[in-house]
């Protein structure tokens, strides 16, 4: 299934300077890992904002991740920032910044020493260096445990770290690989802030994950990846736009639902289906417009008392649900 | 404000890359366990001529014996076994640990990378092994009254030597470290199998043998016997030159540091404790 590509939400324009607008392109794709085939001749481009990559398990999320940070060659096609290939490219490198799903920290390290040798490797010269592992300690409140050894940090903090050291050269591109995992909810909501700033500071900002409501926090644009395929790619309205060849679930709360039921069953090709639940109904329809309008009718005509109406597939689940099944 | 590029610096080169890298090694390469283990086998030595000299027989010469002990302790075994940890840790680790995305991921060259760790681990290397040296030749040297200082420029040619060796065994494990998946077991075939067995035996086979070279070049520096190349010499082989020596070192040091950037800039991070070579096309 392909999808005419929608841009990430654009960063405020008082903001739009404070980074280079980087180009992020992969152009046909594809990756083996011996006789499994991981992406699939996989075109996308990213642009400004916070782009949400999602996927189940297995679906390629990581691969093409680590293409695009450079971790990895693709075996065929090119992953482009700025118009340059990013493996081995040290001006590309510069630019990315990444979040591994790792676990990998150096155990026997403080997070300040761990920060100020990647700042070193980064460019950063002996203070500076130090002082801006420092800052990015605190952005990411880590600065009670500055000099503790990360071998004993819990995997919320370990999260964070990761994300100090991602930032710490002021990224144009910033790839987050599952980045809430483990996150407590004060942790989650302070990293998903972090995110939208990111983005609308004018980052290219790419999260994965496989929690759907996860990403809808961070950002409208979406990626959907299955068996190393982009299954669709835009907003998530635009991308449920695409699904009306499926019925909708309207769920109704309403005092006689098998009045209701009946009622509309008796129009032609406005149900697919129904399911009765306890104080209401769940309406399966291919025109959910005119189901609304019938509805409303109902209500008008006294035929029934109809307490709320909530459409049930807007959500991403849905979404995903829908294009992978 | 600045933007973020103004703000970023750009990335490292030269010498602030290499010591970037050298300081980036993981601390914990000489820690714990680890760092037990290779002090005991430096030590080791340490130990038996304490002993020797407690029980009254390790009197009887003294440079000779300390030149025994380097060359059949130090050169053929305690030197590449201490560096079949210290030299296959310098990049093996980020592998098996899960960190090697900090070390692929920094806009810092291959080479540059490649040299910065070399150094780290042929520090450790130094300061795990001259300081045993330095005493091994105390214990061996001071029961004879003026020989402490009278063999002193020979145990400086011995301990430069000795570093010598260091420097090109840690270039070869490096480069296991890095290409093979079990370093540490190919690190100890090349010891034990090459070193120990193909590099002794009478044949132009021990030329290619780094402690045949260190051995040769401190017989050249010391005339002492414990280090002749007894078997070329039975063979009617003349041992190699000093001159040929040192450049076959460099050699070793130079090849295996270019090959490790190679296969450096191939290497590709998969996930924790995964590591392949790229292979496009596949």
């Amino acid at each position: 299934m392909s999808v005419a590509p929608a841009p990430a939400a654009a960063p405020p324009a008082a903001q739009a300077t404070r980074r280079s607008p980087a180009a992020l392109r992969l152009e046909r794709v594809s990756r083996w890992y011996g006789d499994v085939l991981a992406l699939d001749a996989v075109d996308l481009a990213f642009a400004p904002g916070v782009t949400g990559l999602l996927g189940p398990n297995g679906a390629g999320k990581s691969t093409l991740i680590r293409l695009i940070v450079g971790l990895a060659s693709p075996g065929d096609g090119r992953v482009l920032l700025d118009g340059e290939p990013v493996r081995n490219n040290l001006g590309a490198l510069a630019r990315i910044g990444y979040v591994s799903d790792g676990d990998g920290l150096y155990e026997e390290l403080t997070a300040r020493r761990f920060l100020t040798d990647q700042a070193r490797l980064r460019g950063f010269s002996g203070p500076a260096a130090g002082a801006r592992a420092e800052d990015c300690l605190v952005r990411v409140g880590l600065q009670d445990a500055i000099d503790r050894r990360t071998g004993g940090f819990s995997k919320g903090m370990r999260q964070r770290l990761k994300l100090a050291q991602a930032l710490l050269h002021d990224p144009d591109v910033l790839v987050l690989d599952e980045p809430l995992t483990g996150l407590d909810p004060v942790m989650r909501r302070d990293f998903i802030r972090i995110v939208r700033e990111l983005g609308d500071e004018g980052a290219t900002v790419l999260v994965s994950s496989h929690v759907l409501h996860e990403v809808e926090a961070m950002t409208n644009g979406i990626v959907l990846l299955h068996h190393g395929q982009v299954l669709a790619e835009g907003t998530v309205p635009s991308i449920r736009d695409l699904l009306d060849k499926y019925a909708r679930r309207i769920r109704v709360l309403t005092d006689r639902p098998r009045d209701l039921a009946r009622e509309l069953l008796q129009h032609d090709g406005l149900l697919a289906g129904l399911q009765m639940t306890e104080g209401g109904v769940i309406l399966e329809t291919l025109r959910p417009d005119r189901t609304c309008a019938q509805l409303q009718q109902l209500v008008a005509n006294g035929a029934c008392r109809v307490y709320a109406v909530d459409p049930l597939d807007e959500d991403l689940a849905s979404v995903f649900a829908y294009l992978v099944d | 404000m600045g933007t973020a590029a103004s703000r970023r610096p750009a990335p490292t080169t030269g010498w602030a890359a290499v010591r970037a890298a050298d300081l980036s090694c993981s601390a914990g390469a000489l820690r714990g366990k680890r760092l037990l283990g290779l002090c005991a086998l430096v030590g080791l030595p340490l130990v038996v001529q304490l002993a020797l000299l407690v029980w009254g027989e390790g009197r009887g010469s003294a440079f000779a014996s300390f030149a025994t002990r380097v060359s059949n302790a130090y050169l053929r075994v305690i030197v590449p076994l201490s560096l079949v940890f210290l030299g296959t840790a310098a990049f093996g680790d980020e592998w098996e640990g899960g960190t090697a995305n900090y070390v692929l991921g920094v806009p810092v060259s291959r080479t540059l990378l490649v040299l910065g760790r070399y150094l780290a681990s042929v520090r450790r290397a130094l300061l795990l092994t001259l300081p045993a040296l330095a005493v091994l030749y105390a214990l061996c040297v001071a029961p004879h009254e003026g020989a402490l200082a009278h063999y002193l420029p020979d145990a400086a040619a011995v301990l430069a030597i000795v570093a010598l060796a260091i420097l090109a065994y840690t270039a070869v494990f490096l480069f296991l470290g890095l290409w093979l998946r079990r370093s540490i077991m190919s690190a100890f075939i090349y010891v034990l199998v090459f070193e120990g067995l193909i590099g002794n035996l009478p044949s132009g086979f021990a030329t290619l043998s780094i402690s045949f070279h260190a051995r040769n070049l401190m017989w050249r520096a010391t005339d002492d016997q414990a280090f002749r190349p007894e078997l070329m010499q039975e063979m009617g082989l003349d041992p190699p030159s000093v001159t040929v020596s040192l450049v076959t070192l460099a050699v070793f040091v130079v090849v295996f540091l270019a090959l490790s950037a190679r296969t450096l800039r191939r290497k590709e991070f998969t996930g924790g404790g995964q590591q392949v070579d790229s292979a496009p096309g596949t």
